[in-house]
C-alpha cells in the first residue's frame, strides 16, 4: 500500500507569481505529480486560514502556498499575511496531532517555474516518507 | 449558488493551435457532454483571440447556454480577450471559467493516458465551480480634465508642462516663493553639452506663460483627501488663509530634502558640498582661488559616507571632476567605496576622467581628515593596498574637499503616506507599486508620484519619471471617464460589525467606515459627503480586488464576487 501511495498536494498560488510559475512549469515541460491541484488566487492574503484547514481536511496530504516573494507583493502585505496564517496554523496542526509539514509557503517570482516544480516534487517526497494524512 | 439544475453550462475545447488535439479525442468529448448540467460541447481553435470568442458567444447564445467552460492554455491567454467582450453581446465575461488543462495536464503528465485522466479531473472540478459563477456588471464614472502636481521644482514643471500639453488644466502647487526648485544649483548636464540655467529658464518661461497650467506659489500642504476624480488638496497661504484644490488625478513631485555636513571638521571653511562645487565651476572658475589669490590646486571629492545607495554624488563628481580638469587643469581625486556608473553614458564619462587624470581611490575604512597648514589631509586606505597586507595609508593633501550632503525625505512625506495610506519605502521615501512595471504609480488609483519623494535620482532620470508619471495621468482622463468592472470585494452591511479591521488591511485604502465622531482617526480618504454608512464599504473604482480584506474579516461579511469562498471550497476538494 505504501507502495503505490501518491500524497494529495493542493497547491494555492498566487495569480502575480506562483500562477504564472505554475504555467511556466508547463511551458518548460517539466513533470509534476498528478495529485497535485492548482488553486488560483488573487493574491496570497485572499487565503483564509479556513481554506487551508478545509482542504487538509477534504483529503489533502499537503498545501502548498505559493506566494511573491517578500517585500514584493502587489498588495503590500499579501503575503506576510499568509506567513502569518501559516504560522497560526502550524499551532492548530500541532495540537490536533497533524505534521507541520504538510502546511508550507514558498516566495517565488513568476519566472521561478524551475523553483515551482522542484519545491512541489520535494513535497511530494517528504509526504511520501511522512504517509497519508490522519484526517478522516 | 444556483441549484445546479438551472444552470446551462457549454464546454468549449480549445484545441490551441493543435497542441492538444491527440488529447481530445471522441471518448473524451462524449465523458464532457455527460457530466452534469453540460447542454453542449463546442470544438474551436485559439479562442484568445477576441473574433473567434466572439463567434463562439454567438453560438452560445444560440445554444441557449448561460456559462461556459473553456478546456484549454493558460487563463491568462483568454482573459484580455474576454475584457474585450462587448457587454453588447449578452454574455457577460464572467460567464467563462476555462479549465487549464494544457499546463496542469498535458503538458507538466509525459504519459498521455494519464494526461487524459487529469484532464477529466480538472474538468469535473471546474464544471461543479462553474454552477457558482453570477454574472458581474460595469461602472464608469465621469472624470473631469484637470489635475494637481504638488511641487514646483523641475520635476513638477515637467510633469505640468506634459499634462498641460495633453488638454488637461493643471494646478501646480508650490511651497517656495517661486517655481523652479533646487536644480538650480546645477551648473552643466552630466551626460549632454549646454548649460543647465538657460534650460532652466527656458522651462520656468514655459510654465508660466502655459495657458492650461495655474501656477500657485508659497503655499503650504495641509492634507490630500478623496479619491481617483475627487482628490481635494489643502493647502494654506503665508496668511493663514486656507482653501481647498480640486483634480481628478495627483502627482506628487515634492523632491527630497538635503542636509549639508558640517559636523566637527566638516565645518572648515575648506569643506565645500556639492552646490558649492557648481556654483564655483559655474562663474568660469573665478572663485577657484583662495582668500590670498592662490589657485586651489587639489579638488578632493569624498563620496559614499552618506548616501551609499544613491548615486547622484557619483554622477556629479564625475561631472564636475572632468570639467576642473578640462577647463582649469586642477589635480583631482575622487575617494569612494565604488563608482557608480549605472546611468546612461556614464561609463563613457567614468572612462573619459579617468583617461584625463582624476584619480578614483577606493577605501573600506572611511578616510580620516586632519588640517595641515590650512590644507586638508586625507587619510585613506586604499581597497587594493590593504588586501595585499600592507598597512600604511596614502595622504592626500588637499585645498578643497568635497563632501556630499545627505538626502532625506521630505517632511511631507509621512502625513502624505498618512492621509493617502501610501506605505513609505525603508528610508521614509514614498513607496512605488512596484519597482518593475509601475515606478511612478502608487497603491491609490489617481496618485503618481515622480522625482525626488520617491527616491533621489540625477535631474534625467528624475525628468524621465516627471514624463512617466505625466503620461499615466494622461491615459487616466483622456477618456473623459473611468470604466471598472465590480469584480471587486463587497461588504455585507448587515453582518458589518464595523470593527475597522478591513480598511486598516487594504492596501490601496479602498475601504471606508462612516466617521462616527469628529475625533475618529480610523477615518479614511474617499467617503462621500452627506452619505452614511452603518458599515464598512469597498469604493469599487478603488478596489483592485486581492482579496486581503475577505481573509481577514472576523465575521465573513466581505465576499470577493470574482472568487467567493465557495469556489475555493469546491475547488480544494477532491
Amino acid at each position: 500500500m505504501v507502495e503505490s501511495f501518491s500524497p494529495r498536494i493542493v497547491a494555492f498560488c498566487c495569480d502575480k507569481s506562483g500562477y504564472v510559475a505554475a504555467d511556466m512549469v508547463g511551458k518548460l515541460r517539466l513533470s509534476l505529480p498528478e495529485s497535485l491541484d492548482i488553486v488560483r488566487v488573487p493574491c496570497a492574503g485572499r487565503i483564509d486560514a479556513l481554506h487551508l484547514l478545509q482542504a487538509l481536511e477534504k483529503g489533502a496530504d499537503g498545501v502548498l502556498i505559493f506566494a511573491c516573494h517578500e517585500e514584493n507583493c502587489q498588495s503590500l502585505t499579501g503575503n506576510i499575511r499568509a506567513k502569518a496564517r501559516m504560522g497560526y496554523l502550524h499551532g492548530i496542526m500541532e495540537r490536533i496531532g497533524l505534521e507541520k509539514e504538510r502546511l508550507d509557503l514558498c516566495n517565488l517570482a513568476t519566472n521561478n517555474g524551475a523553483k515551482f516544480a522542484e519545491t512541489v516534487l520535494q513535497k511530494f517526497d517528504e509526504l511520501k516518507k511522512l504517509g497519508p494524512s490522519p484526517v478522516e | 449558488m444556483r441549484s445546479s439544475k438551472e444552470c446551462r453550462i457549454a464546454i468549449v475545447i480549445d484545441h490551441c493551435e493543435g497542441t492538444l488535439s491527440h488529447i481530445f479525442d471522441e471518448a473524451m468529448v462524449r465523458y464532457f457532454s455527460g457530466l452534469p448540467c453540460v447542454v453542449s460541447c463546442y470544438q474551436d481553435d485559439n479562442l484568445s483571440s477576441p473574433r473567434r470568442l466572439e463567434k463562439l458567444v454567438a453560438k452560445l447564445r444560440k445554444g441557449k447556454a448561460d456559462r461556459a467552460v473553456i478546456v484549454g492554455g493558460s487563463p491568462k491567454r483568454y482573459e484580455a480577450s474576454f475584457r474585450r467582450l462587448d457587454l453588447g453581446t449578452g454574455f457577460n465575461p464572467y460567464m467563462f471559467l476555462v479549465a487549464n488543462v494544457r499546463e496542469q495536464a498535458v503538458w507538466t503528465i509525459p504519459d498521455v493516458e494519464r494526461a487524459k485522466e487529469k484532464t477529466k479531473t480538472i474538468v469535473a472540478k471546474r464544471i461543479r465551480e462553474a454552477t457558482c459563477l453570477s454574472p458581474i456588471g460595469e461602472e464608469k464614472f465621469e472624470l473631469s480634465k484637470n489635475a494637481i502636481v504638488l511641487g514646483g521644482g523641475v520635476v513638477g514643471m515637467r510633469a505640468a508642462l506634459a499634462l498641460a500639453d495633453a488638454n488637461i488644466q493643471v494646478t501646480l502647487l508650490s511651497r517656495a516663493k517661486d517655481i523652479g526648485g533646487k536644480a538650480i544649483q546645477l551648473t552643466h548636464f552630466y551626460d549632454r553639452p549646454g548649460e543647465v540655467s538657460s534650460w532652466f529658464k527656458d522651462q520656468v518661461k514655459k510654465v508660466k506663460k502655459h495657458p492650461n497650467i495655474a501656477v500657485k506659489t508659497s503655499v503650504e500642504l495641509k492634507g490630500l483627501e478623496g479619491s481617483l476624480g475627487d482628490y481635494r488638496v489643502k493647502v494654506e497661504d503665508p496668511s493663514g488663509k486656507r482653501r481647498e484644490v480640486e483634480g481628478s488625478a495627483v502627482i506628487l513631485a515634492m523632491g527630497n530634502d538635503v542636509i549639508p555636513n558640517t559636523e566637527g571638521i566638516f565645518g572648515h571653511q575648506r569643506f565645500i558640498s556639492p552646490p558649492q562645487m557648481e556654483a564655483m565651476l559655474a562663474d568660469g572658475g573665478k572663485s577657484l582661488v583662495t582668500d590670498k589669490e592662490r589657485p586651489l590646486q587639489t579638488v578632493t571629492f569624498i563620496l559614499d559616507l552618506v548616501n551609499e545607495t544613491i548615486k547622484i554624488d557619483s554622477a556629479n563628481a564625475i561631472k564636475n571632476a572632468i570639467l576642473l580638469r578640462e577647463n582649469h587643469d586642477r589635480a583631482v581625486y575622487v575617494i569612494c567605496r565604488d563608482v557608480k556608473v549605472s546611468l546612461d553614458g556614464m561609463e563613457k564619462q567614468y572612462r573619459k576622467a579617468r583617461e584625463m587624470g582624476v584619480i578614483f581611490i577606493k577605501y573600506d575604512d572611511p578616510p580620516k581628515f586632519s588640517l595641515v597648514n590650512g590644507q586638508i589631509n586625507v587619510e585613506v586606505k586604499e581597497v587594493s593596498i590593504q588586501m595585499r597586507g600592507d598597512d600604511y595609508s596614502l595622504s592626500i593633501l588637499s585645498d578643497l574637499v568635497v563632501v556630499s550632503e545627505r538626502f532625506v525625505p521630505s517632511k511631507d512625506n509621512q502625513m502624505l503616506a498618512d492621509v493617502l495610506g501610501i506605505p513609505l519605502a525603508e528610508e521614509g521615501f514614498l513607496m512605488d507599486e512596484n519597482p518593475q512595471f509601475a515606478r511612478v504609480r502608487t497603491n491609490r488609483r489617481g496618485v503618481f508620484i515622480a522625482g525626488g519623494c520617491r527616491y533621489p535620482q540625477t535631474l534625467d532620470e528624475s525628468l524621465v519619471e516627471a514624463e512617466a508619471a505625466a503620461a499615466g495621468v494622461t491615459e487616466l482622463l483622456s477618456q473623459g471617464f473611468f470604466g471598472y468592472d465590480l469584480a471587486v470585494a463587497e461588504i455585507d452591511p448587515a453582518k458589518c460589525a464595523a470593527c475597522l479591521t478591513c480598511p486598516r488591511v487594504c492596501p490601496h485604502s479602498a475601504i471606508v467606515v462612516e466617521r462616527y465622531a469628529e475625533g475618529n482617526v480610523y477615518v479614511t480618504g474617499g467617503y462621500e459627503k452627506d452619505f452614511r454608512w452603518k458599515a464598512a464599504r469597498v469604493l469599487p473604482m478603488q478596489c483592485y480586488g486581492c482579496g486581503i480584506c475577505v481573509s481577514s474579516c472576523p465575521t465573513k461579511a466581505i465576499t470577493l464576487k470574482h472568487l467567493t469562498d465557495d469556489e475555493i471550497s469546491l475547488q480544494v476538494g477532491v
